[in-house]
């Protein structure tokens, strides 16, 4: 009895606290996507003739989003049945495109203009750690270009600053 | 080549769903399907374990008295007592062919059956495997009258002629070995834990059906002894008097409610001239000592 009261009990705050969290979550992505629209970022792996670039940097961004536990027991329910384990999506989707936008803050502070042959890789942090709580750790990187002088200046106003 | 600045569409990658919703769906599916197997697979165990022959569960489970020892000194207050329930359990069990001829149809062979005291303060009696009976310290300071002590030892030889210590056993042991090969390929213990609940509860259904088995046996052959019932709802009396009324659900207890138990022990049968059967001087004495603030008398009584 006492095991089925600890596991709701974790279920409601994993469901809150997580939706809580992930809500946030989007809500600053969006915004930081907004102010980092300007950026182009692209999987060519060539720069285009008519770009002559100055310097290329290595540049990434990486994040580790843990599970919140109604994530986990939905999912560990769905590895049961079968079936496309939906609450796990909005994860790997927060996880990448806040890896990029890092990347693109990284790119920014070294007065890159634009991003080429841009990598996303996956790894799962449980299997390394062999514990049962999960987190998913999401790496994006590319090649930032740094152009010609003129437009490597930075300009203040049109410049996010990476967030602390 | 142009670059348009542009935001990324949403709702292509991340599936809009009710999680919550899928959450329940599959958790009743969950706890449905397990439910449905933990009770097939029960069932089975159940009717498999008791073709196993009486003799050899004798054999398998005879160092189970030492759960529940005898007084080393027969001659000891303890083992005195210990006489007194022996001799009036085999009165009980006297009555046995008769009343499986009752029930079933058949009379069936008598079994053998231990008896010792537990020194625990709550009312209660149980049977182990291989027919060992414990009867704790408290009960005999509850019960008011040998008719009283008689139909808790009879409920308990019950148990023992329906085979409930073994066949518990079995589907415990069945049920569990199912859910730990499922639960072992799953790594989180939520599965494990939900499974053991969902065992849990159905082995109390199983339970409360035994006790009622054993009650309504148990009351055969009391009337079998006496002739009447006066007296059976002593323990069940006494317990409702002093516990407090069950606050979880029917089918979370091991047992039936205890009104219903003592409407069904009590049911009129015995008129106003049957008379109870005193307990012994000796057992009430011993039932009185309180051996958790009395040690040596404890130390004295275990001689």
């Amino acid at each position: 009895m006492i095991d089925l009261l600890v596991l709701i009990t974790l279920l409601l705050l994993g469901y809150f606290f997580g939706h809580m969290a992930e809500r946030r979550h989007y809500k600053r992505i969006y915004r930081q996507e907004r102010e980092l629209m300007h950026m182009p970022v692209v999987t060519m792996r060539t720069l285009p003739h008519s770009l002559s670039p100055q310097e290329g940097q290595l540049v990434s961004g990486n994040v580790v989003i843990s599970l919140d536990f109604f994530k986990r027991i939905l999912a560990s329910l769905r590895n049961i049945f079968g079936g496309r384990v939906t609450s796990l999506e909005s994860l790997l989707d927060r996880a990448r495109r806040e890896a990029i936008i890092r990347m693109k803050l990284q790119a920014i502070k070294n007065g890159a203009t634009q991003i080429y042959n841009m990598r996303l890789e996956t790894s799962s942090i449980v299997k390394a750690a062999g514990s049962v709580m999960g987190s998913v750790e999401v790496l994006a990187y590319g090649t930032a270009i740094v152009e010609s002088q003129k437009s490597v200046v930075p300009d203040e106003n049109n410049q996010t600053k990476p967030r602390v | 080549m142009k670059y348009t600045a542009k935001l990324p569409p949403e709702g292509i990658n991340v599936s809009k769903r009710n999680h919550l919703k899928d959450f329940f769906i599959l958790l009743t599916g969950f706890i449905g399907l397990l439910f449905i197997a933990v009770m097939i697979l029960a069932a089975l165990a159940d009717k498999l374990v008791t073709y196993i022959p009486i003799d050899i569960e004798k054999q398998l489970f005879q160092e189970m008295h030492r759960l529940a020892p005898f007084a080393a000194d027969p001659t000891s207050e303890r083992g005195k007592v210990e006489t007194y329930l022996k001799n009036l359990l085999a009165k009980i069990n006297k009555g046995w062919p008769a009343a499986s001829k009752k029930h079933t149809g058949t009379s069936e062979k008598r079994q053998k059956f231990t008896i010792a005291v537990v020194h625990m303060n709550t009312p209660n009696a149980f049977i182990l495997p291989g027919g060992h009976i414990g009867v704790t310290h408290g009960l005999l300071r509850l019960v008011k009258s040998e008719n009283g002590l008689a139909m808790v030892l009879a409920h308990e030889i019950a148990h023992q002629y329906k085979r409930h210590p073994l066949r518990s056993l079995g589907r415990g042991i069945v049920v569990l070995l199912a859910l730990s090969t499922f639960t072992s390929a799953d790594d989180s213990w939520v599965v494990g834990s939900l499974s053991n609940s969902v065992a849990r509860i159905g082995f109390l259904k199983f339970s409360r059906d035994q006790e009622r088995e054993a009650d309504k046996l148990g009351l055969t052959l009391l009337l079998n002894l006496y002739g009447h019932n006066k007296g059976a709802g002593e323990f069940f009396e006494a317990i409702s008097k002093t516990k407090k009324t069950h606050s979880s659900p029917s089918f979370l207890q091991s047992h039936p409610a205890v009104p219903d138990r003592l409407t069904f022990l009590t049911k009129p049968m015995a008129s106003d001239n049957h008379k109870l059967v005193a307990l012994p001087e000796h057992v009430i004495r011993f039932g009185k000592v309180n051996f958790e603030t009395h040690k040596k008398t404890l130390e004295i009584l275990q001689r």
